[in-house]
């Protein structure tokens, strides 16, 4: 048996869960078969063509049932009545981890696309038969639904650590954490743009209303909170390397996945039991 | 096949720091036990009994020392460890699926499991098949539990509460199946207030006691240590080998050292009462802590 890793015991893991999954997953699915069908029937009703509607409706698939999948992930750590069990069989956290990461992230990536084909295929089927006309079928290679997933993937990663960070609630803590860091970095965006900036390029950058930072005669915030060089360098990467500081940023975003991820299974790695007086 | 880990020291703690926030539990624990023995783990509530069950199984980390089962560190919870160990828990939380289903889950994650072996004990312990086993007894999930766990064939089997739950017939069931399972490759643990229901089955007893372990030794070197007799008047509390006494019926029962015994069979129960009343003396006459 190899200590860290195997390919049988990570299928093994993932059957479970999906054995133990399976009447979730088909309420799920069953839900989403009759909000389509009801859509379109909508639709038919009110003669209207909305040519998105399976793109759509998939968007909201993918996150409403992503997001909530992927809080729900690593739920028996938290069971106090299950954890123990979870936590003694014979597998590793690495397989544990991919066990929970991959049918969120890969899983649903492959399934969904299909399944609204699938879904789009029959439903405008009905509709040809029954108002003669029917929408496009959802197309699974549309860069779109790529576009999407990609967002998804972006966005699923805070809330797959959250889900084994947090031990209840991890959907609502998992967000309110988001915004309190959103709303943090922002803060620290500004004043440091305020510093590092000053007044004048910031109101030429953001409008002249759009932030106006009263300057007095005693004491000049722009020259006063100057910092030279950072004044400059900022300065220039603002005015002039504009797509180098994008590219930056979507650099930070790309590896922002891998690294909660990571962050997730050094957690699953230290969980315990709790046990006796806390 | 019987591998060296398998044989000899199977579970060492040295110098074992745990507690939780505001409680200190141990401080500097010092064991090993061995290959081929069944030992009955006793202590009063809050002792520590289950944590150090959660230690040795990796499900708790020590804040200090080290702890090596199999020659695995638990921390780590390797897989090839985890499949040697298997802990029946007090209450057992099954999935609602059926047996069958639930074998199909889990037996792939044990290599060593002997479905024939688990089918003969389920047959044994006349536990109901192709149930939902959430809709089970306690008991019968638990002779359910028992029977899988022993079929995966680990090396260290640790049972939380065992008799809990199970009728008189299905008590010695449960002691005859756990004696029978007993190999010189294995270690038996068993965790438990209910000390009648496990008196006849150990051959080891650990009575934890304050962060320690007052007792930790064979049934027969504490035969060959304590007396119990049936007296009609109390006996002197001064008595310097006086162990332990408790009101009886038409007298006092009395726990005594005393070595010139002739190895008689031991009241557990009594033996727990004696070390938990009266610790240090109770040490001073069963040769104390053990140290590594």
């Amino acid at each position: 048996m190899t200590s860290s890793f195997s390919v049988y015991r990570l299928w093994s893991l993932m059957r479970s869960d999906f054995l133990a999954e399976r009447r979730a997953l088909t309420w799920a699915a069953g839900i989403l078969i009759f909000t389509v069908l009801l859509m379109s029937l909508q639709q038919m009703q009110w003669g209207q063509m909305d040519y998105s509607m399976h793109q759509k409706l998939y968007g909201y698939a993918l996150f409403i049932w992503g997001i909530f999948a992927t809080s729900r992930a690593f739920r028996v750590v938290h069971d106090p009545t299950r954890n123990e069990a979870y936590l003694l069989l014979p597998a590793s956290s690495l397989e544990k981890f991919f066990a929970r990461l991959l049918p969120i992230t890969v899983g649903i990536g492959i399934f969904l696309p299909i399944f609204f084909f699938a879904l789009s295929a029959i439903v405008e089927s009905v509709r040809m038969v029954i108002a003669g006309t029917s929408l496009p079928l959802f197309n699974p290679f549309n860069s779109e639904i790529w576009k999407l997933y990609g967002y998804y993937i972006i966005i699923q990663a805070p809330f797959f650590l959250g889900a084994i960070w947090f031990r209840r609630f991890n959907f609502l803590i998992t967000s309110f954490a988001i915004i309190l860091f959103y709303l943090l970095l922002a803060i620290a965006i500004l004043i440091t743009a305020r510093i590092t900036i000053g007044a004048t390029e910031w109101q030429q950058l953001h409008g002249q209303n759009s932030l106006q930072v009263p300057e007095t005669g005693a004491i000049n915030h722009y020259d006063y909170l100057n910092f030279g060089i950072a004044h400059d360098l900022f300065h220039q990467l603002l005015t002039t390397n504009w797509s180098f500081l994008a590219t930056v940023f979507w650099i930070v975003v790309a590896l922002l996945p891998p690294v909660l991820w990571w962050i997730a299974w050094l957690r699953l790695k230290e969980v315990q039991v709790d046990h006796g007086v806390q | 096949m019987i591998t060296s880990n398998k044989i000899g020291k199977m579970i060492e703690f040295e110098n074992i720091q745990f507690g939780y926030k505001k409680k200190t539990l141990f401080n500097g624990m010092n064991f090993a036990l061995e290959s081929g023995q069944i030992y009955g783990l006793l202590g009063l509530n809050g002792a520590g009994k289950s944590t150090l069950l959660r230690l040795l199984s990796g499900l708790l980390f020590p804040q200090e020392g080290s702890i090596r089962v199999l020659d695995y560190d638990p921390v780590q919870r390797n897989p090839s460890m985890l499949s040697e160990i298997y802990m029946l828990p007090e209450t057992p939380h099954l999935p609602t699926l059926t047996d069958k289903n639930f074998v199909s889950r889990m037996a792939r994650f044990y290599p060593n499991f002997d479905s024939s072996y688990l089918e003969s004990l389920l047959k044994e312990m006349s536990v109901p098949r192709g149930q939902i086993l959430t809709s089970l007894s306690l008991g019968e999930r638990k002779k359910f539990h028992l029977a899988f766990g022993l079929a995966c064939r680990p090396s260290v089997m640790i049972l939380d509460e065992p008799t809990n739950g199970l009728d008189i017939p299905a008590k010695g069931q449960f002691r005859k199946i756990v004696a029978e399972a007993l190999a010189e490759d294995r270690i038996l643990i068993i965790a438990t207030h209910q000390v009648k229901d496990i008196e006849l089955l150990i051959d080891n007893v650990l009575i934890l006691h304050e962060g320690n372990f007052i007792c930790y030794q064979s049934l027969s070197q504490i035969s060959s240590a304590i007396r119990i007799s049936q007296e009609t008047n109390r006996p002197d509390s001064n008595s310097e080998k006086l162990l332990y006494t408790e009101p009886s019926l038409g007298g006092y029962t009395a726990v005594w050292a005393d070595t010139e015994t002739n190895g008689e069979h031991q009241d557990l129960e009594l033996l727990f009462k004696a070390a938990i009343t009266n610790p240090e003396k109770f040490t001073q006459f069963t040769s104390g802590v053990h140290k590594l």
